[in-house]
């Protein structure tokens, strides 16, 4: 048998597969052969200790519980999430009021400065001569 | 309950019996964990992913609408979460995961070494070939080498047809198989 023929008939991953005399005889005379038969059995059987693994018998038990929690913690996002919500809009509405307040205050003193300087350039002394000054060459006309 | 098949208990479910829902959990979660296993080769990282794939399912049950049977659409997520699971751990992972392909053993001395080292040995070898795998191939290989579906199956999860998936089964074993004489090659030169 050559090592071609040897290869072809190895195919361990279909289980059940067993090797006929000549492949048999092949791997003990060939050592290249018989590694590559070695390898391919170790390779199965790591397959084999995986699968082997059993899944905790608690693995139920822990996902309901997650679930359970899930669902009991639903109830108070839901609140949180909408009392977030209002405490949103109210915030806005509130720095709208205290923001139109102080625009109210400010345009008040703006005013109030106005009618100061008014009263106090009215009858003022300097304000007339000021104001020729100014307006020099319209008086002279 | 426990009799019942998967669509009347997530009929059940959707009503709002939510403990029925521990049947589904207990009649698929070792076929769940070894599809995790196929993917991840650690206990505890499969154990969380299991639970993880269940906790997904019960999320989206609503929007299992039995076009294909539970099992095969429970499959499919599992792999879906499984490959994310590793696309996010090879992010994490990078440098320790480059220290981990490093291979190279001595199998040809591997009957004097112990249980544990050799068992650590096989899983390298395992890892490194399935690595070398394109990810159709990988997914067919587990859903076939680890679950022992049927290659109907496979292509049902996959949504392929069963030609194709024939196919890649053929060319992933074909892979694995010229890795494997690759090392033998290198060992032979060291021999």
């Amino acid at each position: 048998m050559k090592c071609s023929e040897f290869e072809r008939e190895i195919d361990l991953f279909n289980r059940g597969t067993v090797l006929s005399i000549e492949a048999q005889k092949h791997a003990s005379l060939c050592p290249r052969c018989s590694l590559l038969l070695q390898h391919e059995k170790l390779l199965l059987s790591a397959i084999d200790q995986e699968r082997q693994v059993t899944v905790s018998p608690f693995l139920s038990t822990r996902v309901m519980a997650h679930l359970e929690r899930t669902e009991s913690g639903f109830g108070f996002k839901y609140i949180r999430y909408k009392f977030l919500q209002v405490a949103v809009i109210l915030f806005a509405i509130l720095g709208g009021f205290i923001g139109s307040g102080l625009m109210d205050r400010n345009s008040r003193l703006e005013d109030f400065d106005i009618i100061l300087t008014d009263y106090f350039n009215i009858d003022h002394d300097g304000y007339g001569i000021e104001d020729s000054w100014l307006y020099y060459d319209i008086y002279e006309k | 309950m426990k009799t019942q098949p998967d669509n009347a208990i997530i009929e059940i479910v959707n009503k709002g019996d939510k403990q029925a829902y521990r049947y589904l959990v207990e009649r698929y979660q070792q076929k769940v964990f070894q599809t995790c296993m196929g993917f991840v080769h650690n206990e505890d990282d499969a154990a969380d992913l299991t639970q993880d794939v269940f906790i997904r399912a019960y999320e989206k049950l609503s929007s299992f609408r039995g076009n294909a049977q539970f099992s095969t659409w429970l499959y499919r997520m599992t792999i879906n979460m499984s490959l994310n699971f590793l696309r996010k751990r090879k992010v994490a992972g990078w440098f320790q995961r480059m220290d981990d392909d490093s291979i190279n053993v001595n199998y040809s001395s591997y009957e004097y070494t112990d249980d544990n080292v050799l068992r650590l040995e096989q899983k390298k070898l395992l890892k490194h070939a399935l690595s070398k795998l394109s990810r159709s191939q990988y997914k067919a290989f587990v859903l076939s080498h680890y679950q022992d579906l049927s290659n109907q199956q496979v292509a049902d999860v996959m949504k392929l047809k069963v030609k194709a998936v024939e196919s890649l089964l053929f060319r992933a074993r074909r892979r694995m198989r010229d890795l494997l004489k690759q090392l033998v090659k290198g060992e032979s030169h060291e021999m």
